[in-house]
């Protein structure tokens, strides 16, 4: 495998531990984020620092999901009294709030951000398939937990939470759950990236990328694990393909984001399956 | 003699001005079957609400077996014992009715994040959910989407998802509402069948002759005041019962 191929892997690896994770939040529990990005970022400059302060890849990995999930919580917790539009505006506002912190800090190295991130010691094959590894690893932890009571339980939140309470969910726990556990998992990858890029800025954790990882969750198809994987490669790749899509990221992935919700709500899985329907019902005709 | 199951405390809640129950009390004993009745919007549902904890009173108290529940939130006293139907149904839309059942009778597994994470598959609540479907007369529908199916199908089906919580007060609200005349004679059949095994039901309902086949006791109330309390037909004999009725008829006719 070239060093390209190896790079570009490592990338949608990374990118589907994000969209995995903000999928557990957005498709699983029903709660929109449009500032996912901040939590990554929080997971990237946690890693950083410490991993050039002289501590192991390996905690600093678990350091950054820790410092990322403490701000999902403090979200989560901010977010429990506001409606479903009041969130979406709430994490936006944590997404800016994040940047503006981050740039103006002299000690994060501000605009410039941080470079000569130490190496993981793996190798590029080692770390790719430690990516791999976690990424295969969440994949199955979202299958499962689609499977279990706690899937059981979201899919209600996610339909009517109001209603929830009534047959005895305990919302507000469950909710923090899925922040807690989909922004620990954001900044697991915040941290692969600062160790794969071996340079981070703050605009690598902005608003684009917040929407960018929300495209790849509605796209894919809100709560199915597998279209948001096939969608976190395909807009992964997309980019790299076409090169000059890299200037109109926003652009693509808002119009993405838009004609998935207008005309294919459930995203790529909900034509799959719209596709299956129809191949059953044309084979069933006699030829 | 014990607490009673079920007391309420002059109770009081407010819709921007508007006094929708105005200083309610009332108590219930273990299993027994009381209707509520009274004119369109006499705050009955709000009355209900106050007691499942969707509806916050400005003043008054709940308490069921004898513990002040006012404090807790509508989760908790779910747990604790109440299960309640809607006048306007609420099913989740995006599960089968069986699982909208079925979630309900998972009580126990989900009663805290981990141990709804621990625990996978579902038969066992499904297989009772099923029988509920089967008592309230909707087995049919168990594999349907809630979308496609008529009003009458998800009125029951608030009722069995109440009831698979194995509440120790049923609170039904308007039940019969869209059901035919066969179809609401049933189920009214089914609601006195249920009590009979022992669950206490609080009955909102406006059809009177199904109401007053199957009580033992009626509460009315009018504009957020309880104005009548008592044996169904005694009650129904009250110059002010019959006054609230026709007053709301004459609203009605103007
Ligand atoms: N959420 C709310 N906000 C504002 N007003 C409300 C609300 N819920 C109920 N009301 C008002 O409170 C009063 C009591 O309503 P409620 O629904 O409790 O009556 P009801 O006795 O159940 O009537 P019905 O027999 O028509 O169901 C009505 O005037 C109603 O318009
Ligand atoms: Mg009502």
């Amino acid at each position: 495998m070239g060093a390209y191929e190896l790079s570009l892997l490592t990338l949608i690896g990374i990118n589907v531990l994000l969209a995995l994770s903000l999928n557990l939040i957005t498709g699983f529990c029903g709660q929109i984020s449009l500032g996912h990005a901040a939590f990554y970022g929080v997971g990237a400059y946690t890693a950083a620092m410490l991993t050039k302060a002289g501590i192991g890849f390996a905690p600093a990995l678990v350091a950054g999901a820790a410092g990322a999930a403490l701000l999902g919580l403090i979200v989560g917790i901010a977010s429990l009294r506001v409606r479903a539009d009041f969130l979406a505006i709430t994490t936006m506002g944590v997404g800016f709030l994040f940047l503006g912190v981050v740039r103006q800090q002299e000690w994060l190295g501000g605009e410039l951000g941080i470079s000569q991130i130490s190496e993981s010691g793996l190798g590029e094959t080692g770390f790719l398939l430690l990516v791999l590894g976690l990424a295969a690893g969440v994949f199955a932890i979202s299958l499962y937990i689609k499977r279990s009571w706690m899937g059981f339980a979201f899919d209600s939140i996610a339909d009517d939470e109001d209603t929830a309470r009534t047959v005895g969910i305990d919302v507000a726990r469950y909710k923090l759950v899925a922040f807690a556990l989909g922004t620990a998992i954001a900044g697991v990858a915040g941290g692969l990236y600062a160790h794969y890029a071996r340079i981070i800025v703050p605009d690598a954790f902005g608003f684009t990328v917040s929407i960018s990882i929300l495209a790849m969750v509605v796209v894919g198809g809100i709560g199915s694990t597998v279209g948001v994987l096939i969608a976190a490669v395909l807009l992964t790749l997309m980019p790299e393909l076409f090169r000059f899509i890299n200037d109109y990221k926003l652009l693509l992935y808002g119009g993405l984001l838009l004609l998935t919700m207008r005309f294919s709500p459930a995203g790529l899985a909900g034509l799959a399956r719209l596709g299956w329907t129809a191949g059953r019902k044309a084979e069933r005709r006699p030829a | 003699m014990s607490a009673p199951l079920l007391d309420v405390r002059d109770i009081e809640v407010r819709f921007d001005g508007l006094k929708a129950v105005d200083g309610a009390s009332f108590s219930q004993a273990r299993g027994t079957l009381t209707g509520l009745i009274g004119p369109n919007g006499a705050g009955k549902t709000t009355l209900l609400r106050t007691v499942t904890g969707t509806v916050r009173p400005v003043a008054g108290a709940v308490s069921l077996d004898g513990r002040d529940i006012s404090a807790l939130p509508v989760h908790r006293r779910a747990r604790l014992g109440l299960g309640m139907s809607n006048q306007i149904v609420r099913p989740f839309r995006s599960m089968t009715v069986l699982d909208n059942v079925a979630l309900a009778a998972g009580l126990d597994r989900t009663r805290n994040p981990l141990a709804a994470l621990l625990a996978v598959g579902r038969t066992e609540q499904q297989a009772r959910a099923r029988d509920l479907l089967d008592l309230v007369g909707i087995a049919d529908a168990a594999d349907a989407e809630p979308e496609n199916l008529p009003l009458g199908y998800l009125k029951r089906l608030e009722v069995a998802r109440a009831l698979a919580l194995a509440p120790k007060l049923l609170l039904l609200d308007e039940p019969l509402a869209g059901l035919n005349h066969v179809e609401a004679g049933r189920l009214a059949d089914t609601i006195a069948t249920i009590n009979q095994t022992g669950t206490t039901i609080l009955l909102i309902e406006h059809n009177l002759s199904e109401v007053m086949r199957i009580c033992g006791r009626l509460l009315v109330l009018d504009q957020g005041r309880l104005i009548a309390d008592g044996a169904p037909r005694e009650v129904m004999a009250d110059p002010a019962v019959r006054a609230a009725y026709m007053g709301a008829e004459a609203d009605a006719a103007a």
